[in-house]
């Protein structure tokens, strides 16, 4: 019974790590995605600021690599 | 406008975004010799600079339609295009509250938060802001007393005061309002999906002169000068309008352009308010630094480098003591520290926020670390790779991404409206270096916990311990000179940790911060190295301790 508490423990704080880390990256992610990031993804959704910033960086990404 | 000069004269500008302090400090401390052909900034840092000899008089073609006054008599520096103080306002992050007219209505409480003006100290938008507000109480430039006064008041109100420009942060709505010029406001309002607008203060404020100049030495300075001559041309001031800049030359404007500018009413209250030009009359500008030398920063630079290893420790180490006493005040200066309850503070939280953020990822990355080894479970791989997901974040994106958890705008304060902007307190900053943390001590531990026998676990399990005992007889003293190694790793990253602090820096005073405005924008190298040095010092003793602590646990354990 112990065993399976502490190991329910264990398993939330995997899981609170996990979503600590990957909430604000999907964020980041999705407002990268976003027309405009203030008024949210309910928006729209667009591709224009990948393309946008490929153009202006693509050499400093390049030379990051 | 770079573009443009590429495509017209063939040359090739790299984008550097340096603020005006930076390009200066930059400049002295190559001045024998300089990377750069022009350099382009405040007006102030240029007439500075002149003064210090860093640039070759060079008269481009269009150098005699400046006005007098607007451009230094040997050509050393000239006015490029123009900028005026205002409001840049984000109107749909108001909150309802109506668009602020005047530098007093940012007073009330209303726009409590919601103001945000660049640190004056540091960049130059934040200097004229501070003119302006100044110039709008009354005061000049030898009385700053009225724009002191008013900034104590502003800062009852919360505002943020970011180091270096600002324009995303109004664009998303964490800055709704901010002091800068009306080009940048301008920029939002016509190319940024949203509703943006630049506001002149009903009181007064200034039109600041931007210039550029021919470094002096420059490796190529033909090429300098061929840039210069295009950005004084009808042509390349013509692209100044298009980014919304008022130009230096009295060129005819593109209807299109014109219309987009301020209508003629609101010029004619421009006019009649006297919207002052700061240009010729900077008497004191900031103070006069001291010189930095290349050789100096590369030791700066080395800091972060030298915690980890002896070898590497050593020459930066030296010299950076060595310099620490070169200032007026000599060794005395680690007197001033120790003296000085602004720096010490500082030191003491510095130290409280890498021991907290060491701590808590040592218990969260060891618990989600052994979990992860011991359990085999559909998901897991996919747990592990979220985990390590961050380890190429530098710190600037991490602050980033606490902006977007709890910033203004953040999902938490979305979710959970009315009190919770944490990114910008120092509670913002521990999670920052905790975020920056948790994947790089649970790959350690992962790695650890792999190797240890898990016959050894079963066996005290036989003999009728509880799971409590085996983590505190077996696992802990086993896994202790990793969680050691990982947890000095740890606590020495989050105390040299720059990127994170200097993205949410508002009012986050730890040392890497200090140090750098120390260094880059008051350019005082003898403190900006004392305090490195005792930041080294300070490290290095708290991880002698913990080891010394260490040897006698593990010596317990075994």
């Amino acid at each position: 019974m112990l065993k399976s508490k502490t190991k329910l423990i264990k398993l939330l704080v995997t899981q609170g790590a996990c979503a600590f880390l990957f909430v604000p990256t999907l964020q980041s992610v999705l407002a990268g995605l976003t027309v405009n990031y203030f008024r949210g993804i309910s928006f729209d959704l667009t591709l224009k600021w990948i393309g946008k910033v490929w153009r202006l960086y693509a050499d400093s990404v390049m030379l990051s690599i | 406008m770079l573009e443009a000069i590429n495509e017209k004269i063939g040359v090739k500008m790299p984008h550097d975004n340096k603020n005006s302090g930076q390009s200066f400090a930059q400049l002295v401390a190559e001045k024998d010799n300089p990377v750069a052909d022009v350099v382009y900034y405040g007006v102030t840092t240029g007439i500075k600079a002149g003064k210090d000899d860093l640039f070759e008089p060079y008269k481009p073609a269009g150098f005699y339609q400046i006005l007098d006054g607007l451009k230094d008599p040997e050509g050393k520096w000239f006015v490029v295009h123009y900028g005026t103080i205002g409001f840049f306002v984000n109107v749909d992050a108001l909150s309802g509250a109506p668009v602020p007219q005047c530098f007093a209505d940012l007073t009330k409480p209303e726009y409590k938060g919601m103001v945000g003006y660049l640190d004056p100290s540091s960049d130059f938008v934040g200097y004229a802001a501070a003119v302006a507000a100044n110039l709008a109480f009354g005061g000049d430039l030898e009385n700053f007393d009225p724009g002191i006064d008013y900034f104590k008041k502003l800062a009852k109100n919360d505002p943020i005061v970011p180091k270096q420009t600002a324009y995303a942060c109004t664009v998303s709505g964490e800055i709704p309002i901010l002091f800068d010029y009306d080009f940048n406001a301008y920029r939002a309002k016509y190319e940024e999906d949203g509703n943006f607008e630049f506001v002149l203060p009903c009181e007064d404020s200034v039109r600041v002169p931007y210039v550029m100049s021919l470094v002096k030495n420059a490796p190529h300075s033909e090429t300098g000068k061929k840039v210069l001559d295009f950005i004084l041309s009808d042509e390349g001031q013509a692209i100044w309008t298009n980014a919304y800049l008022q130009p230096a030359s009295p060129v005819e404007l593109p209807e299109e352009v014109a219309s987009k500018f301020l209508p003629t009413s609101e010029k004619n209250k421009q006019a009649q308010t006297g919207t002052k030009r700061i240009c010729s009359v900077p008497s004191k500008p900031l103070e006069e630094p001291p010189f930095v030398t290349s050789r100096q920063f590369a030791a700066l630079c080395l800091v972060p480098l030298s915690i980890f290893t002896l070898a590497f420790l050593a020459l930066p180490l030296v010299r950076l003591v060595l310099s620490s006493a070169e200032g007026e005040a000599g060794w005395g200066v680690y007197v001033q520290i120790l003296q000085n309850p602004r720096y010490l503070s500082t030191l003491i939280n510095t130290v409280l926020v890498s021991l907290a953020v060491t701590a808590a990822t040592l218990l969260i990355s060891t618990t989600a670390g052994l979990f992860l080894v011991r359990n085999r479970f559909p998901g897991r791989d996919a747990l592990v790779a979220i985990l390590t997901l961050p380890l190429a974040f530098p710190g600037v994106v991490v602050g980033f991404m606490l902006i977007l958890l709890g910033g203004r705008q953040g999902l938490v304060n979305q979710l959970l409206p009315g009190h919770w902007i944490f990114a910008y307190s120092i509670f913002g900053l521990f999670l920052g270096y905790l975020y920056f943390s948790i994947p790089r001590v649970l790959l350690t531990v992962m790695s650890a916990a792999e190797k240890i026998d898990p016959t050894l676990e079963e066996a005290v399990l036989t003999l009728g311990a509880s799971s409590h005992r085996i983590v505190i007889d077996v696992l802990l003293p086993t896994l202790m000179p990793t969680m050691l190694a990982a947890g000095a790793i740890c606590f020495a990253t989050a105390m040299g940790a720059f990127g994170t602090a200097f993205t949410l820096a508002t009012d986050i005073d730890v040392l890497p911060m200090v140090i750098y405005t120390e260094f880059t924008l008051s350019a005082n190298f003898a403190m900006a190295s004392a305090l490195s040095v005792m930041l080294d010092v300070v490290t290095w003793a708290m991880l002698l301790i913990a080891r010394s602590f260490s040897g006698a646990t593990v010596a317990a354990g075994v």
